[in-house]
């Protein structure tokens, strides 16, 4: 005959059901289970800091997600929602001004989207080459292509303020991604054939021109020793706060992401650095992957389609000439043509072509055109009989977001239109 | 931040004919600073937007001026294009209603069917819009003002 035993288990009121052929242990608390006590709140979850181990989890804020990440104690974490890549190009897979360039002027714009400065503060710089560079398939998943810096020595006599930096301007990234306690993580693979070259980042919240906006905060970042095998780096930025800040009248903020490939003891504090780098030796220093995504976690990389990368690119550079094609090549194929059907020849006049772009540029910029021969400010004449005539002066006025005009001057021979190539850079 | 000069390159007449930035371009000996900036982009419109193909500005003494609207649209070049104008229109309507191999016709009487009246009837519409356009011509000529030009309908 069974009988019931009730009786008092730290707290609970528990059920022991005797029988002549077994006992059974009902909802008694022992080790093999997990005490109610450990969750005490609506949203509550139980998650573990190792084997047997069992902790709660308490719930995140509203519209946070749970986030698996090994750095916890617990392994998760509540992190808000996460957003996009900002980085654009951030696989460097969009090349339209070329893929090489040797000894690139300051200032200069390489793959699209990144711009190189520097200073050797009155020392030499080693011969630099940036490139787009294949990555052999699998190294890095979900990458085909790399920057690619490549020296051929350490450099000579660099001074305490050289420095040499290749960035990229994240459009309204100030206004967006910055505010108390906001918080912005990079991350990118890198890898350097040069023994214990340093690379390093950091970030500057820029506030834009027009009028008199704030100056931009510089916020210090990090660096690393690379290694020869590609690595996964990733830093968070606490951004500053907007409140007494002015924004210029331009609409031009932004956060500007800083590779550091070289700084003297003036600028190591921007890398967190204790000491000046040189380029070190000869070799190559390569990232890919490159991401700036909201709050402090480094989610994974996910490339976007070429077309829709292609396409935020034109935003900010777009070109005539086929994809592959340099600016100022000697070539016809994909001039802009102005060829009135039927019209009547022109003589001793100006002709005048207003030239749509594909994208919206993110300001009307400057268009420089080209004739058939690669001659910069200078277009190309059809006459009657479909003969041309090159280096007719050309001049680019009336430029929107959305187009713009060329004018020429007409030669005493009659024509009937005019062609030319283009390019339109609208990058910071 | 980095710094740009803005140029800009003036003809024999003092007009700004190119202005660019030194981000795209390398200034030639002969071209003017007009200003070192932050800006990459140098924004200067060379052109009127209102009379197209007409360099808006000048250089004088050290300073960009923009022209006057005499100075881009001379009040003689005004009357020039109208007078242009009227005389294309008017060419316009006589090959409407006679075509050239018409007034060939009527006029050599190649074509039989063609009667004396109908010659006639072509001459008198020719001279009423030829006589026409001479007048307004005339009114274009004797005008005084930009504003006396335009108000004449043709």
């Amino acid at each position: 005959m069974a009988q019931k035993v009730l009786y008092n288990n730290s707290g609970r009121v528990s059920e022991i059901t005797l029988s002549s052929s077994s006992v059974d242990l009902g909802n008694v608390t022992n080790d093999a289970q997990i005490a109610k006590s450990i969750v005490d709140a609506k949203g509550d979850l139980i998650t573990a800091t190792a084997d047997n181990t069992p902790v709660r989890q308490a719930p995140g804020n509203d519209g946070q997600v749970l986030i698996a990440d090994s750095a916890l104690t617990n392994g998760l974490g509540w992190k808000d929602l996460l957003k996009n890549n900002w980085v654009t190009n951030g696989n460097f897979d969009v090349a339209q001004r070329g893929t090489s360039f040797t000894n690139p002027a300051a200032g200069a714009y390489l793959l699209d989207r990144y711009k190189c400065y520097y200073n050797a503060d009155g020392g030499s710089f080693p011969t630099i080459v940036v490139s787009q560079s294949a990555i052999t398939p699998g190294d890095v998943e979900k990458s085909f292509n790399c920057l690619k810096v490549n020296v051929n020595g350490a450099g000579s006599s660099l001074g305490n303020s050289s420095y040499y930096w290749i960035y990229q301007y994240i459009e309204h990234g100030t206004r967006f991604l910055c505010g108390a306690n906001k918080k912005v993580t990079i991350s990118f693979y890198a890898k350097s054939s040069i023994a214990n070259k340093k690379l390093g980042i950091y970030l500057a919240q820029y506030y834009g021109t027009g009028d008199s906006p704030s100056v931009a905060g510089h916020k210090s970042g990090t660096h690393w020793a690379l290694t020869s095998f590609w690595t996964k780096y990733t830093h968070t930025f606490t951004m500053d706060t907007l409140e007494s800040k002015t924004f210029g009248t331009n609409n031009d903020d932004a956060i500007i992401l800083y590779f550091v490939y070289q700084w003297g003891s003036n600028i190591k504090g921007y890398v967190g650095d204790d000491e000046a780098e040189t380029f070190v030796g000869s070799g190559d220093i390569e990232i890919t992957q490159v991401q700036l995504v909201a709050g402090d976690v480094a989610i994974p990389f996910e490339p976007r389609i070429l077309e829709e990368e292609l396409r935020l690119c034109q935003r900010y550079y777009e070109k005539s000439y086929e994809y592959g094609t340099a600016v100022g090549s000697a070539t016809s194929t994909g001039m802009s043509i102005f060829l009135p059907a039927g019209g009547a020849c022109i003589v001793g006049n100006y002709v005048m072509l207003a030239t749509p772009y594909k994208v919206v540029k993110r300001i009307a910029g400057t268009p420089v055109i080209y004739d058939a021969a690669g001659t910069s400010s200078k277009v190309t004449l059809i006459h009657y009989n479909r003969t041309t005539t090159n280096n007719v002066t050309g001049t680019v006025s009336g430029q929107t977001t959305k187009n713009f005009n060329v004018y020429a001057a007409t030669t005493a021979t009659p024509h009937r239109g005019m062609e030319y190539h283009w390019y339109c850079d609208s990058e910071f | 931040m980095e710094s740009y000069k803005h140029y800009i390159r003036i003809n024999e007449k003092n007009e700004i004919i190119c202005a660019f930035s030194s981000a795209f371009q390398q200034p030639l000996e002969t071209d003017i600073l007009l200003k070192e900036t932050e800006d990459r982009h140098c924004s200067f419109q060379v052109f009127s937007e209102k009379y197209l193909g007409k360099y808006k500005y000048k250089w004088i003494n050290g300073k960009v001026l923009e022209k006057t609207e005499e100075e881009l649209f001379p009040l003689e070049e005004l009357k020039a294009r109208k007078i242009q104008l009227l005389n294309d229109k008017t060419q316009g309507l006589i090959i409407k209603d006679y075509p050239l191999w018409k007034q060939i016709n009527l006029l050599s009487g190649m074509n039989l069917q063609d009667t004396p009246e109908e010659k006639q009837k072509m001459f008198n519409f020719i001279n009423v819009l030829r006589n026409t356009a001479y007048s307004l011509e005339t009114q274009i000529k004797a005008c005084k003002t930009r504003e006396d030009v335009e108000k004449i309908e043709i």
